[in-house]
């Protein structure tokens, strides 16, 4: 993993995925009748149809970089190793960045479509209560000064919250109706709106964001670790 | 086989003793069970009188009275379970690490806790049918969602609370780790508890009795497996 994250090849393939993504995605008109390329046009999206491919590939990233950073805690609980711990919140951090811009895009789109920048809607919920999650695993890391003591404590927190959160992510849609695709009798997102061109672009987005996501948090592991480093040169 | 069944009873019998030793001394330290009466005492008869002075006690609406029983339940519970952790000397830690293991040291913890929450929160319930009334037409779903969600929060925040004193927090420390994790229960426990409010059960009522037992399950499993590596300073 360490070494897979200084490899150039896939920080320039996310690049070039977004950089097609994101001209394309405000380029190509919506469908007018005419041949040729073009988005779906629907009633109640219109052209904020173009957020698919900003807001559902935050949430993928954010869960990818949560999945890391578990990972990273599991084994941290095997050998105590101060990188790993290192890397466990790095990428939390980095998974929280990308929960609220997540969310920003989100109720960007919700006040043009559903009319009101939050509802009580499960997916909103359970967005909400994993940013709560993980604030208070930082706010846990930095209520303890001793390193070993930090990290054993912060990584058992985050294997405990994180396999919290997911089951409740499962189990919160049957509870309410949502008014997402797919759940609470709307149409999924396979059923209407992505057709093949969507898709063509709906994959790369997501792989680009998550491939961007990899690359913020690497930078930002490396700075971490830099300061600590310079730290105990000081001291 | 036979083995591994021994080991199983040698575990359940280490445990049974811890839980006896544990009970024995929560009873026998009075001032901690009587400090957790009287926070009951004390914060139902705040809800009484904050509605009393508003008027509306008289015709108290089902859901008002349950959102205040869970709150009570719920910082009681947090209380409780941290306040079995925080009494703990440095002493005595050092004699439980030469007696048993963790994993019979958490799994009486969660016990204990269990049974102090539950007798915490019957008590609360009973306050709360004297002097609030009672809103229930199915009075044994109340009972039952009572006991199934004050379970789980004593088991999150056994947890939960282990990993607080050990950090030196206080229990807010414990407050901001656990609420965001008892939230998915509240939710499915308030759904419970206000079908007790109904004449007849929701179709929904099976499977979400199961998901808040599957609620239980998690924490339970989760902390006699992550406490062994937090055990130890």
């Amino acid at each position: 993993m360490e070494r897979f994250l200084k490899r150039f090849w896939w920080k320039i393939i996310g690049i070039g995925l977004l950089m097609f993504v994101i001209v394309s995605g405000l380029w190509i008109p919506l469908y007018q009748g005419a041949e040729g390329l073009s988005f779906p046009n629907l009633p109640i999206l219109n052209e904020s149809i173009r957020n698919l491919l900003f807001h559902v590939p935050m949430w993928f990233s954010m869960v990818f970089l949560l999945l890391l950073s578990f990972i990273y805690s599991i084994s941290y609980l095997g050998t105590p190793d101060r990188m790993r711990d290192n890397y466990a919140v790095g990428f939390a951090q980095v998974g929280v960045l990308f929960g609220a811009l997540g969310i920003f895009t989100g109720m960007v789109w919700a006040k043009s479509t559903w009319g009101a920048f939050w509802t009580n809607d499960p997916k909103l919920n359970g967005a909400a209560i994993g940013m709560l999650i993980y604030f208070a695993y930082l706010i846990l890391r930095s209520s303890v000064e001793d390193e070993m003591k930090r990290g054993k404590l912060a990584a058992s927190y985050n294997i405990f919250a994180f396999i919290m959160y997911i089951a409740f992510i499962f189990v919160i849609p049957r509870l309410t109706d949502s008014l997402h695709p797919g759940n609470g009798g709307n149409p999924a997102f396979s059923s209407y709106d992505l057709d093949n061109t969507l898709r063509m672009f709906f994959y790369p987005a997501t792989l680009g964001w998550i491939a961007l996501s990899m690359w913020i948090s690497s930078i930002w592991i490396r700075y971490n670790f830099l300061t600590q480093e310079y730290e105990e040169y000081e001291d | 086989m036979q083995n591994r069944y021994l080991c199983f009873m040698k575990f359940g019998w280490q445990v049974l003793n811890f839980v006896w030793l544990e009970l024995k001394l929560e009873f026998r330290l009075k001032y901690a069970i009587a400090g957790l009466l009287m926070f009951v005492l004390s914060t139902v008869y705040l809800v009484y009188f904050s509605l009393e002075y508003q008027g509306v006690r008289g015709d108290l609406l089902p859901t008002i009275w349950s959102i205040f029983f869970w709150l009570i339940v719920l910082f009681t519970t947090v209380n409780a379970t941290f306040q079995s952790f925080s009494k703990l000397t440095q002493g005595k830690m050092l004699l439980y690490y030469t007696l048993v293991s963790p994993q019979v040291f958490i799994a009486a913890k969660l016990i204990v806790n269990a049974l102090v929450s539950l007798i915490l929160s019957l008590l609360t319930g009973l306050i709360f049918i004297f002097i609030l009334g009672n809103p229930s037409q199915q009075f044994g779903v109340l009972l039952l969602s009572l006991c199934i969600g004050t379970m789980g929060y004593s088991l999150l925040f056994t947890y939960i609370s282990a990993i607080a004193s050990k950090s030196g927090g206080n229990s807010s420390l414990a407050v901001v780790l656990g609420f965001p994790l008892a939230l998915p229960l509240l939710s499915i426990i308030v759904k419970l508890f206000g079908e007790s409010f109904n004449p007849s059960l929701s179709l929904n009522f099976d499977n979400n009795l199961w998901i808040a037992l599957g609620f239980n399950f998690i924490p339970l499993l989760l902390a006699l497996i992550l406490f062994p590596y937090i055990w130890r300073d």
